[in-house]
């Protein structure tokens, strides 16, 4: 038995691995077909958008199938147990043969059946997509309008920074400028002070009355200079007292020879006596030459 | 913020550069010492007729002014004759303690004439502050010298000089009764004298027209006193007031087409009257039973200014020339003032005033009516101003001989002229030459 049991099942073997083989071409080539149809039908743009979108799942679901069926047999189908006897009988194997129409005819439908609903994934699947794309067109038009937004949103907040820093860069040179002036008035304060102090020590009124006294000495008044005259005088003078420069500034009420009678007596009176305290010492002298008021 | 610091700033700068750094000094007096220059010996390409010291003689008419003090030629190191030798040795002249140095040079032209080049530098601030040429007729170089003076002493004075003006003034030499009188013109400085008008009897009162051209007279010539005006540069004269009792006193008015002369007529008061030189018409001035002698015109010709012994003593008076006009007393110190000339600039009055027993010069001040005596001799007569109103001449007396001087209306120099012919009387100091 076994032998005969094998034989025959050696010959069931071949004929159900055939029939496998066939059913698969059928839809291998089905399953192709439908491919190389659905492959050509989105227009390429949309597939050029889907290819940057696509997700890993989506992608595992078109891997496009084999150009040809896999030479490997199907897994035997649970056939053999439900073998009858081996022994074959023409209505057996009419009812076989009915059996196996039925049985290819139900295949057939229910290819047809996988195949709509294939389709009708696919077209889910491609629905989805568009959605997908739409939603991603859409996500990215936000994306860039907040791009957008974002960029004037930075280079106004920059432009404020900017500002703001030149406020500030602005705010701290005035003030600065404010301290120097307050330091230069508190110096000069200071200044004034030791120099009302000085000014108002007798030595330096001692001085005063001394260079006044030789000048005095030495202005030849001319007999025109009388009465409602001014001259303005600015000498200068080096330690020791050498007279240097002597600059009429103005004269009012007075002629030429006034004019150069004041010139002439600061030179005459050069070499000015010097302070007794060196520390009185000014370079600089402004002298007012006028009738004696009253 | 930004305008309180910038006001800051700017009080600190107000505050810290000019006030501190400068010392305040005020001069009220100054001295009247007389200025000093040095006239250096002018140069000469060829020698020139006379001879003559230009330079001695400018600066005998700056020291006469009293406003200088010329310096020694024996003190000068060096002659030079260019401003450029002096500012060359600026230092050694401002040493030698001069403030000026005068310089020039004389030259023949082939026309004859001769030409003055001066240069006046001041030492002190080492400026040249005049460069002036002249050309004159050799005869003339001594008028020449004169205006070199009043260019040097108009720079540095500020007043026009009068050096170049003439005087005149009436000698007597002789011994009485074989007295000998002239009228003589001469330069301002007494040199150069010229005898206009000669005469044995009396000649008074010489007057000069304004523009210089013409001296009016009294003369006794004819026994009598007559009024005369003379041409100077001519001679040519003319008797213009010859009435019965006294002619005296006469003054040109300034448009010299009228003199005012002083009149007794008949009954012997004295009275001044105007007289036209046209047409010899008469017109009263004054009427008053005192004497009123002695006019002198206002620089503007609408008043005069007379003596009158109204009050009891001789006093000056003033009387507008205006119809209505009243006369007002003038004098009022002491109890004799006459002779009164007004001053060029119609500010002043130079009068004779009896000043301690003795008969001087004063000068008053017509807008405050003070009186400041000039001179100091014990008879001195005659004040006449002169055109620039810086000096005043006078006759005094030295030995008991007249003598002429000068003196500055400060009183502070008095300068002797020189006046060979005896006694010398009444000078009068013309006005500008043109």
């Amino acid at each position: 038995m076994p032998p005969r049991q094998k034989s025959l099942t050696k010959g069931r073997w071949r004929a159900v691995a055939l029939s496998v083989l066939l059913h698969a071409a059928i839809v291998a080539a089905a399953v192709y077909g439908w491919f190389t149809w659905k492959h050509k039908s989105p227009p390429m743009d949309t597939l050029a958008i889907q290819a940057t979108v696509v997700d890993e799942r989506a992608l595992k679901n078109l891997a496009p199938p084999k150009p040809e069926p896999p030479p490997e047999p199907k897994p035997p189908e649970p056939e053999p147990e439900e073998q009858g006897p081996p022994a074959p009988d023409p209505a057996e194997v009419e009812k076989r043969k009915q059996e196996e129409q039925q049985k290819l005819e139900e295949q057939q439908k229910a290819e047809e059946q996988k195949k709509a609903e294939e389709q009708k994934a696919e077209q889910e699947r491609l629905d989805n997509e568009k959605k997908e794309a739409e939603k991603q067109a859409a996500a990215k038009a936000a994306a860039e309008k907040a791009a957008a937004e974002k960029a004037v949103a930075e280079k106004k907040a920059a432009e404020k920074k900017k500002a703001d820093e030149a406020a500030a860069a602005k705010k701290a040179a005035e003030e600065k400028a404010r301290q120097a002036a307050q330091a230069e008035l508190r110096r000069s304060m200071e200044a004034e002070e030791r120099n009302t102090a000085l000014l108002s020590s007798s030595e330096m009124a001692q001085w005063k009355a001394q260079i006044e006294a030789k000048i005095q000495a030495n202005w030849i008044k001319p007999p025109s200079a009388q009465t409602g005259f001014e001259c303005i005088v600015r000498v200068t003078q080096v330690p020791g007292g050498e007279v240097t420069a002597v600059k009429v500034d103005s004269c009012t009420g007075g002629d030429a020879a006034l004019r150069e009678s004041v010139e002439n007596a600061v030179y005459r009176a050069s070499p000015l006596p010097s302070p007794s305290n060196p520390a009185l010492f000014y370079r600089d002298l402004v002298l007012t030459f006028k009738p004696p008021s009253g | 913020m930004r305008k309180f610091s910038k006001l800051l700033s700017m009080i600190a700068l107000a505050l810290a550069s000019p006030a501190f750094a400068q010392l305040q000094l005020t001069i009220t007096s100054g001295v009247t010492d007389p200025i000093p220059i040095a006239v250096v010996q002018f140069g000469a390409t060829a020698p020139l007729s006379g001879g003559l010291d230009v330079a001695a003689v400018v600066q005998r008419d700056l020291e006469s002014s009293g406003r200088f003090k010329g310096m020694a030629r024996t003190d000068m190191l060096s002659k030079p004759t260019t401003s450029a030798e002096v500012m060359a040795d600026v230092a050694g002249w401002k040493q030698m303690r001069v403030n000026y140095v005068a310089v020039g040079r004389l030259a023949s032209l082939a026309s004859g004439e001769a030409t003055i080049d001066v240069e006046l530098v001041n030492v002190l601030t080492a400026q040249t502050i005049l460069s002036q040429k002249w050309t004159v007729q050799p005869a003339n170089l001594r008028n020449g010298a004169h205006r070199v003076a009043d260019s040097i002493y108009q720079k540095i004075i500020g007043v026009r000089g009068a050096f170049a003006t003439r005087i005149a003034y009436v000698s007597v030499d002789g011994k009485a009764p074989a007295l000998r009188y002239q009228l003589i013109v001469a330069d301002a400085d007494g040199e150069n004298p010229r005898m206009i008008l000669q005469s044995d009897r009396p000649l008074m009162s010489p007057a000069w027209s304004t523009d210089g051209k013409w001296l009016a007279y009294v003369s006794f010539e004819r026994r009598v006193s007559a009024v005369y005006v003379q041409e100077v540069s001519s001679g040519k004269r003319s008797m213009v007031s010859a009435r019965a009792g006294i002619n005296g006193a006469p003054a040109w008015s300034p448009d010299g087409r009228k003199l005012a002369v002083t009149l007794s007529g008949n009954n012997g008061n004295l009275d001044i009257y105007l007289l036209d030189l046209q047409t010899q018409a008469l017109t009263r001035i004054t009427d008053d039973p005192g004497i009123d002698t002695e006019a002198s015109f206002t620089p503007d010709g609408g008043a005069i200014y007379f003596t009158s012994d109204r009050s009891g003593s001789p006093q000056v008076y003033r009387q507008g020339l205006g119809a209505g006009e009243r006369p007002k007393r003038i004098t009022f110190t002491g109890t004799y003032n006459a002779r009164p000339r007004v001053s060029p600039d119609g500010k002043q009055l130079a009068v004779l005033t009896l000043d301690n027993g003795a008969y001087r010069i004063a000068v008053q001040d017509l807008s405050n009516g003070t009186l400041q005596v000039l001179s100091k001799g014990r008879q001195d007569e005659s004040p006449s101003f002169a055109p620039n109103g810086a000096m005043v001449i006078l006759a005094g007396r030295e030995r008991g001989q007249g003598v002429l001087q000068t003196i500055s209306i400060d009183g502070q120099t008095s300068f002797r002229l020189n006046a060979d012919a005896g006694e010398v009387r009444e000078p009068v100091w013309g006005p500008f030459l043109p």
